[in-house]
């Protein structure tokens, strides 16, 4: 099926988050799931067709420049039928290109939020509306870029960049079967660095790095009426850098915050991640009653 | 396989992190541990039909096995599936992430023998913390 035929066939509302490339809604998880995994599988051929016209595009620019070229030596008028032939095509091309790439939607949401809804399924009663909201756009699109930066630089660097953005891309909320309001939110943090540098022979090269920190935050304020705080014991090695618990008087509010650097941006999250900080959360409480939920 | 006794729901857990009974309306009885299953929890894949937990559990020792003869195992990632379909892959992550991660679900569900083996936690009044002045 090709691109545009499956686009047709998403939903009118998921064609409306693929334009906007922004969810912001509560719907039930089983919803959730179907919405991410028709729009992953639209994304996962945007991005082929992404790669395929690129390529065509290269070729076809090099051929008509480099034949235009050659007929012009042999036969002039020729060059100028595969001009007037080849850039009408050639902006056909052009014009796809930027169609897909307008609802290219960033991987790391596409790939970390299917799993992540599946398991998070298993704890939330089918009927109970999930809040989901999620940039799907690029994390380093101009309106998310939050300041520059010029380096001090010795040769051979003549100049160093550092643009920086934040990425906020993931909030959701959603309440379990035994009453914890649950609270994950996932925030990216992007440096771009633009080197420029020369060699011997004075010829510039430019070079872009990306380096990302991923800040992953889990709340769940368990329900005093099921919950009591458990004792932390010795020894004990958590997945989250940082805790925070308040206990109130009719809750119990576990915060957890983990925190991973890495080279490049926009790649998807492993979901064990996020796993880990809600069982790092439920390790901090115990039950307080029986019974059955 | 025989037809479940119609008093008892589904013996299977629902949840990750908390499990709680499924109490769907059984429809068959697992092959491995007797119990009544509906049929979201039924596994069918091999081994007759058993539940999805007898099922994740036999998939795991078989996992184990090859971890020992040093063959590759399945990344631990949650299953990517549609939540009315993740039972059975959703049961095996369940069991894996227990057993690697010293994980103990919260119990919020009828006793149930199958799961002695493993560690829940419950809220148990009458439980005894021990401790050095016991003896």
């Amino acid at each position: 099926m090709s691109v545009r035929q499956q686009v047709r066939a998403l939903s009118a509302g998921d064609r409306a988050i693929l334009e906007a490339q922004l969810v912001d809604g509560e719907r039930p998880m089983a919803d959730w799931f179907a919405t991410f995994a028709a729009l992953a599988g639209v994304d996962a051929a945007v991005g082929a067709g992404r790669a395929r016209t690129t390529r065509h595009l290269c070729f076809g620019w090099l051929g008509l420049l480099v034949g235009a070229f050659v007929l012009l030596l042999l036969l002039p008028i020729a060059a100028l039928v595969l001009l007037l032939v080849g850039l009408p095509v050639l902006a056909l091309l052009h014009g796809r290109a930027r169609e897909l790439r307008a609802i290219d939607l960033a991987n790391g949401p596409m790939e970390t939020l299917p799993p992540l809804l599946s398991l998070l399924a298993a704890d939330t009663p089918p009927e109970r509306p999930v809040t989901v909201r999620a940039d799907l756009r690029e994390p380093t699109i101009d309106a998310k870029r939050t300041g520059e930066q010029d380096r001090p630089v010795t040769r051979p660097v003549l100049s160093l960049k550092w643009t920086f953005f934040a990425n906020p891309w993931l909030e959701l909320r959603t309440r379990f079967a035994d009453g914890a309001a649950v609270r994950v939110e996932v925030t990216e943090h992007v440096r771009r660095a633009t080197r420029i540098k020369t060699n011997p022979r004075g010829k510039r090269k430019l070079k872009v790095k990306h380096k990302r920190r991923v800040q992953l935050d889990v709340q769940v304020a368990f329900p005093r009426r099921r919950y009591a705080l458990a004792p932390v014991a010795p020894g004990t090695v958590s997945a989250a850098d940082r805790e925070r618990v308040v206990e109130g008087e009719d809750r119990i509010v576990v915060r957890e915050r983990a925190v991973f650097k890495e080279t490049g941006s926009g790649g998807a999250i492993q979901p064990h991640r996020i796993v880990d900080l809600l069982a790092a959360a439920y390790r901090r409480v115990e039950p307080a009653k029986g019974g059955r939920l | 396989m025989s037809q479940p006794s119609a008093t008892r729901g589904c013996a299977c857990k629902r949840g990750f992190f908390v499990l709680r009974d499924c109490g769907a309306a059984p429809t068959t009885t697992c092959a491995s541990c007797a119990r009544p299953v509906c049929d979201e929890h039924r596994a069918d894949g091999g081994r007759g039909a058993t539940c999805v937990e007898c099922a994740a559990r036999a998939v795991e020792e078989e996992a184990l096995g090859q971890l020992r003869d040093g063959m590759r195992v399945a990344p631990d990632q949650p299953p990517s599936v549609a939540p009315a379909e993740a039972a059975e892959p959703l049961a095996r992550y369940r069991h894996r992430y227990y057993r690697r991660h010293g994980y103990e679900p919260i119990w919020w569900a009828r006793p149930d023998a199958s799961w002695s083996a493993d560690d829940v936690r419950w809220f148990d009044a009458d439980e005894d913390p021990g401790g050095f002045g016991d003896s």
